[in-house]
């Protein structure tokens, strides 16, 4: 189990794949913040991967949260891929954003 | 004996021969008076003496005016021929050599080439036993009467007759150390020598061997003076050389000078001297004489490897040739063609070692350079290289004290490079201004004249300083101090200070950089003021928000409420929870959790909790509550999104029903008195985020004995570092083992059970709440 923060964000004029990885929370997650935003304002087809992230807080949540505030207002939906068994889905299920965002879950 | 000595005594032996001479004259004329009359016989042995005597004045003579070794012997053999009429007389010396042959050195008569047939021996061999041999080996005089009679002079006698020899007789030439030759003398008369003139002769040999000692020991010193001579020139060109080399600040430039010097010293026609260029990898001609300046031009660099200096350079080692011009090696073409016979080249050792250059003298006048010209050579080359490499080495060091001093001056910070007893041996401009530490100062003078005290005001012992510490051999970082001045006032230096090592380690000063840090002290000071009003604020803010005095009952609903802070008492969290009466026998319960930390999500938690509050006093129902909220929420954030978690629940407490919204908060646990656990409905996004978001609201009727749980997820997602969440499943498996504990023990357990799982210390701020129906019947409740 590998809980160092890992964040890479790959990007194109058209789509984004942000992907973090271990323990992501309050005090690691500026990177993740800052590529989850300016994706969010420039682009409409945007994918969070988080199947190897082990843990969110709330922090993170919001950012999530945000995003897909922002591109729901250019009537675009955030894409979130999760593994079912992991805690972040089951925190995102509980904060009721599957309304704002799209989940794929595996 | 020395030589003045030596001639006094050979007069006095030349006075004491005459008297000698004098006295058998006299003798020889008694004894003639005696005998009455004078025959003939008589009167041509007293011719004979005086022919001998007048040898004898003549030989002690020559060997008053004699300078040449050689030629006195020639000389005293010639005055005994002329002056005393023999037939041929010659000197021998004796060899020391197995055959101890008695060489013919002088000579003068009838001769013939009779020398060269005598190979006389001084052994004691058959060609050792005749007079000369005898002589020699005894010490003696010998005389052979009779050539043709005496037995022992059969090996000669032919020889001898046929040059007209009828005797002889030798006298021994003998020195401190024994005999080292004779004077043989032929006569052309049987048995000639009369007793009187033996001793005349004898004494003659006696001058003769005297005079060779002094001629030798004249040579012998003139020899030594010669040496001294030429040892005290060498002294002086080297002590010239060294002087000159030592004096120069361009050693390169004088080589030209002394090399010339040397070389006419030593009888030579040409030197070189290369140095090593370390960029062209090869040899550049710095000095020389002897060829052409277009010469010296053509051979301006040379390959390593390449001739003979190229060589020596090349292998580190001095290269001697000789007879050049009949020794095929091709190393000596280019010294071959300039004339050159003999040829000595050393390396120019630089200070590791390394090889620096080479210097060379060559001679045409010779074939070799004697031991004593090597040494002269490598002795400057030596004194040569060592000029230069102290040249190279004083410039490096200067080069490197100029770099240093530019880039201390250009440093921002203070510097100090203080010696081994503390005085300051360089400093910048920055450090003159904080300290006043002018080269030359002391430590002890600059912690005096600078007040130099600790942050909390007490004096700052000398011994403590980051400079003393470095000087015992302890690096010191970041030592803060309080420095005064009368024109700065108080001001807070950071010391960082470094021994600097010698050779073996040992500390030969130190190294101090300083900074004037009262700015960022000072902004520090503030920034921590700062934040911690901030954090006392937040705090201030938070304790205001969590109910003071939460009743334990209400209406028959127990209560057990528990908050804890985040470890960093900086990071004020977002958890909060409010238990509040309704009216109606209905009490509001809400627990949330705003997304940050700090005085933001403090205000962020000010604002949801009053909100709530307020809109539950005017229409309780949760659902509408959390929808009023949101938006108040939504708007307070403008563009941003700052959301938070929240549940809110009413509970009856006659009926024991409870109706519920949930903004995105972990579910709510129910507890039944039977001991079965289960979820409360999820409900919408939590608030804050979408203004128009519609929250449904649950409802849940609650048996007596009937709990219910609320936690923040600092509860839920309790861990150490590598351990897992304690997740829902940790708080069921709390309350499935305490049933039996009221609300407030509950709650105080579950917050201690998940502070133990985190290994001691919760790193997010938690909340719980518990509520627990009383066991008496609420009225028209339903139960399922």
């Amino acid at each position: 189990m590998d809980e160092t923060a890992q964040i890479s964000i790959t990007a194109d004029d058209k789509s984004a794949m942000i992907t973090g990885g271990g323990t992501l929370d309050l005090t690691n997650s500026k990177e993740f913040h800052d590529g989850l935003l300016r994706a969010s304002e420039a682009l409409n087809d945007v994918t969070v991967d988080l199947r190897e992230a082990f843990f969110i807080d709330t922090a993170v949540v919001q950012d999530l949260a945000r995003a897909a505030v922002v591109m729901q207002k250019r009537g675009a939906r955030l894409k979130v891929m999760a593994r079912e068994t992991a805690y972040p889905l089951r925190v995102l299920r509980i904060s009721g954003l599957e309304s704002i965002m799209d989940f794929e879950v595996e | 004996m020395g030589v003045e000595a030596k001639k006094k005594r050979v007069i006095v032996v030349a006075k004491d021969a005459d008297a000698e001479a004098v006295r058998l004259l006299t003798d020889a004329g008694y004894a003639v008076e005696r005998a009455g009359e004078a025959n003939a016989e008589t009167e041509g042995r007293f011719q004979a003496l005086f022919r001998t005597l007048k040898a004898h004045n003549n030989s002690t003579r020559a060997m008053m005016r004699a300078v040449d070794e050689s030629e006195y012997l020639e000389e005293v053999c010639r005055i005994v021929v002329e002056d005393c009429g023999h037939a041929m007389v010659w000197v021998g010396y004796a060899e020391n050599d197995d055959y101890k042959l008695v060489r013919p050195v002088a000579y003068s008569g009838f001769e013939e080439g009779y020398l060269e047939t005598l190979r006389i021996t001084w052994a004691d061999t058959e060609r050792g036993c005749g007079p000369t041999g005898t002589a020699v080996r005894t010490g003696k005089p010998s005389m052979c009467r009779n050539m043709l009679t005496d037995p022992q002079f059969e090996p000669w006698r032919e020889q001898a007759l046929k040059r007209g020899y009828a005797s002889s007789i030798v006298l021994p030439l003998t020195a401190d150390d024994g005999v080292f030759g004779a004077i043989t003398i032929y006569s052309r008369d049987p048995d000639p020598f009369s007793e009187e003139e033996v001793a005349l002769l004898s004494s003659l040999a006696d001058d003769l061997s005297y005079g060779i000692g002094a001629i030798r020991l004249s040579a012998e010193r003139a020899e030594a003076e010669e040496a001294l001579r030429e040892s005290a020139q060498r002294l002086s060109l080297l002590s010239d050389t060294a002087s000159q080399l030592l004096a120069t600040g361009d050693p390169q430039g004088a080589v030209q000078a002394l090399c010339e010097n040397v070389m006419a010293h030593l009888d030579c026609h040409v030197f070189f001297n290369y140095l090593c260029d370390d960029e062209r990898q090869c040899l550049r001609l710095n000095a020389y004489a002897g060829i052409p300046e277009s010469t010296g031009r053509e051979i301006e660099w040379l390959d390593y490897g390449a001739a003979v200096c190229g060589c020596a350079a090349r292998d580190a080692c001095r290269i001697v040739a000789e007879d050049i011009s009949n020794t095929p090696d091709p190393r000596t073409e280019l010294v071959r063609s300039f004339g050159i016979q003999a040829y000595a080249c050393h390396p120019l050792a630089g200070h590791h070692g390394d090889v620096i250059g080479t210097l060379s003298f060559g001679t045409r006048s010779r074939i070799r350079f004697s031991d004593d010209d090597l040494a002269l050579i490598q002795t400057v080359a030596d004194q040569v290289a060592t000029a230069m490499e102290r040249i190279r080495l004083h410039q490096e060091a200067e080069r490197r004290a100029a770099e240093l001093v530019s880039f201390i001056t250009s440093m921002s910070d203070g510097v100090l490079l203080l010696d081994s007893d503390g005085s300051v041996v360089l400093s910048n401009e920055v450090a003159i201004d904080i300290l006043g530490a002018n080269p030359g100062t002391t430590l002890r003078d600059r912690v005096r004249h600078s007040r130099a005290s600790r942050l909390d005001g007490s004096p700052m012992p000398i011994e403590k300083t980051s400079s003393y510490m470095a000087l015992q051999g302890t690096p010191v970082t970041d030592e803060l101090c309080v420095i005064s001045s009368p024109e700065r006032g108080d001001r807070v230096v950071s010391f960082s200070s470094s021994p600097v090592r010698g050779p073996g380690g040992r500390v030969l000063g130190a190294a101090t950089v300083l900074r004037d840090v009262t700015d960022q002290v000072e902004f520090e000071r503030q920034k921590d003021e700062l934040y911690a009003r901030e954090h006392h604020i937040a705090e201030m803010l938070q304790q205001a928000l969590i109910p003071p005095d939460v009743p334990k009952e209400f209406g028959g609903l127990a209560i057990g409420v528990r908050y804890q802070a985040a470890l960093n008492e900086a990071e004020v969290g977002g958890d909060f929870y409010d238990v509040f009466e309704l009216g109606g026998g209905n009490v509001g319960v809400l627990i949330g959790d705003v997304a940050g930390k700090g005085l933001r999500a403090a205000m962020r938690v000010a604002a949801a909790r009053y909100s709530v509050r307020s809109y539950a006093f005017i229409d309780p129902r949760p659902s509408h509550v959390m929808i009023l909220a949101n938006e108040a929420l939504c708007k307070d954030s403008q563009d941003e999104v700052n959301m938070l978690t929240a549940f809110f629940a009413v509970v009856d407490t006659a009926t024991g029903r409870m109706t519920y919204a949930t903004a995105g908060h972990e579910p709510a646990l129910v507890c039944s008195a039977s001991g079965a656990i289960r979820e409360l409905e999820t409900g919408e996004m939590p608030l804050g985020i979408f203004e128009s978001t519609v929250y449904i609201e649950h409802c849940v009727d609650l048996a007596p004995g009937d709990s219910v749980v609320i936690v923040t997820d600092g509860i839920t997602e309790a861990r150490a570092p590598g351990t897992i969440l304690f997740k829902k499943k940790g708080i069921i498996e709390y309350l499935s083992n305490n049933m039996a504990s009221s609300p407030d023990e509950t709650a105080g357990g579950l917050l201690a059970m998940a502070t133990a799982h985190a290994g001691g210390q919760l790193q997010d701020d938690a909340a719980v709440v518990v509520l627990r129906l009383g066991c008496e019947q609420p009225k028209g409740s339903t139960h399922g």
